[in-house]
């Protein structure tokens, strides 16, 4: 795809200089300067202390633990809510799968302060989940579902669906329609054939979804502050009062080196599979 | 094979339940902003399009909806241009640090918003460069950038080289080809990814909270603020036209560019 054009030497340098001294300027420098004040003490010396502060109190170590356990059912809770959608995408024909699309991808052009208002009339005491669960007489009282890490969570998901949905989809597609077939014929049932054809030849959607989805639930503030309040600390969150309410920047320029290098770390894992399985099927395809 | 109908039945069921869930609370928001009561009830008692009059009189709303608009406005075009051309540079040309750029380009993504949002307050403060609509519109450019790169680079690369090649030996200049060749082809990514940065730029929330003063406050940040000091419907009333001016842009765009290309566009 790549070629230079003749002699225009100075023409990319042309073309991305203004792009990227305009991110060095408004994103790069930003970044970089709140990652270095997380080293200084308020003498301006160097130091560890900030990090070392939010890894020996058990408070700050609960609140990464919430984020990691809030990101990680909600990415469970989004595969189990994609597949459905993915393979009816594949397989129900064309108007189903331009509804799934979307619906699928409306929301996102919604803002996430509108959705979380209405997860908030949803999901309040008196709101219409729990008064129908009352009525139906399977709870007595109504369940705590605003302010409460389930109700975060349904949030969480409804926000990131769309991010497993869209690689799901598009790895199910892929997957030859004889080799679900051939399955059938060779006499497998519906659940076998999923696990043993669709499962393992969707697992690159799989990564990437969840991957997206992961990373950006542990990211998410608006939802967590939102849908749980004061109730639920993450690490947005968390940073949030540490820069707003206390006023502590070096330690909220800690507690986001933290909260980037968790994100990235899951990203970098997705990187490095990713790369594996691709050389992985590129050798199998050869060898075929 | 009674089995298998069974089963498409079941999954049709499962599928139209979690469309249901997903549309869920934009229903019950526009239902409930038809309530006639001054309290937010749903299902409402009895209905009344009170609250689409009443938004109008709302402190400071039109202020957060012109500011929204001009931030927008101002930052959706300019995120166009750095975009393109960055894009230009990256599909087409080999340089050193390419990667690097690709790399600086798209950071914005892998980067929480909320640590965006308290490094930029920060050094836009250190800078005085605060309390303007200027901090606000960079902020937006820098986060919407990667979108507008990304789209614009994946049409580059389908681009046929063969007629810039046509373009050259006709004698057409770099910025003919641009005009004649290029451009028609990337013109509909660039529509759908203008739509996708006025969209991400109108709704953000997390970035725009620690940039904005009381006179710079946007829309959904007002929103936000009248939806926990008010109990009544008006903020559903507004929700509500919102949610509708989304599906029209949505519409719009499916019909100028396809469904697939729209969900390329949002699928991260």
């Amino acid at each position: 795809m790549t070629r230079s054009v003749s002699g225009a030497r100075w023409a990319p340098a042309a073309l991305a200089g203004p792009g990227a001294a305009f991110m060095i300027l408004a994103f790069v420098t930003p970044v970089v300067i709140l990652a270095a004040s997380s080293f200084l003490d308020t003498g301006k010396q160097l130091t560890l202390a900030h990090y070392w502060r939010f890894f020996s109190e058990p408070q700050y170590l609960v609140t990464l633990w919430n984020s990691l356990r809030l990101a990680f059912y909600t990415t469970l809770v989004a595969i189990l809510l994609a597949y459905p959608l993915a393979y009816a995408m594949a397989t129900l024909g064309s108007a189903w799968r331009n509804t799934i699309l979307i619906v699928t991808i409306l929301p996102l052009t919604i803002s996430v302060v509108i959705r979380s208002f209405g997860w908030q009339i949803l999901l309040r005491n008196g709101g219409p989940i729990n008064q129908s669960l009352m009525a139906l007489g399977i709870i007595d009282e109504p369940l705590r579902l605003m302010f409460s890490e389930t109700g975060v969570i349904i949030g969480l998901v409804h926000v990131y669906l769309p991010f497993m949905v869209l690689p799901l989809a598009s790895a199910i597609e892929r997957i030859d329609g004889r080799l679900e077939e051939a399955a059938m014929m060779l006499g497998a049932s519906a659940f076998r054939r999923f696990i043993h054809v669709i499962l393992p030849l969707s697992v690159p959607g799989l990564a990437a979804g969840a991957t997206l989805v992961f990373t950006a639930s542990i990211s998410a503030y608006v939802t967590p502050a939102l849908l749980g309040g004061e109730f639920i600390q993450v690490m947005p969150t968390m940073v949030a009062q540490q820069v707003l309410t206390l006023m502590d920047w070096t330690f909220g320029s800690a507690v986001s080196v933290i909260l980037t290098v968790v994100s990235l770390a899951v990203l970098v894992v997705h990187w490095a599979f990713a790369a594996r399985f691709t050389n992985w099927t590129s050798r199998a395809e050869a060898a075929k | 094979m009674s089995g298998s109908a069974g089963r498409l039945f079941v999954l049709k069921l499962v599928v139209a339940a979690i469309l249901l869930f997903i549309l869920s609370p934009l229903i019950v928001v526009i239902i409930s902003s038809f309530g006639a009561a001054s309290f937010l009830y749903f299902p409402p008692q009895s209905y009344s399009v009170r609250w689409y009059h009443e938004i109008l009189e709302l402190d400071g709303l039109g202020e957060a909806l012109a500011n929204s608009l001009l931030i927008s406005g101002i930052a959706t075009p300019l995120s166009i241009v750095l975009g393109t051309t960055s894009a230009l540079a990256i599909a087409r040309y080999k340089f050193a640090g390419k990667p690097a750029l690709m790399a600086m380009l798209l950071s914005p993504l892998v980067v929480p918003a909320i640590v965006i949002g308290i490094a930029m307050l920060q050094f836009f403060r250190s800078i005085d460069f605060l309390s303007t609509l200027h901090s606000m519109i960079a902020a937006h450019v820098a986060i919407t950038l990667p979108y507008m790169v990304r789209t614009v680079v994946a049409s580059l690369e389908m681009e046929d080289e063969s007629m810039l090649e046509a373009a050259k030996m006709l004698g057409a200049n770099a910025f003919q080809s641009f005009a004649y060749v290029t451009l028609p082809t990337i013109k509909s990514s660039i529509f759908t990814g203008a739509i996708f940065v006025f969209i991400i730029s109108f709704d953000n929330y997390a970035i725009s909270m620690f940039l904005s003063d009381a006179s710079t406050t946007t829309l959904p940040i007002k929103m936000l603020e009248f939806i926990e000091s008010r109990t009544d419907p008006a903020m559903a009333a507004l929700s509500s036209l919102l949610i509708v001016f989304s599906v029209v842009l949505l519409c719009v765009s499916t019909w100028a560019v396809g469904l697939k290309r729209v969900a390329r566009m949002s699928g991260g």
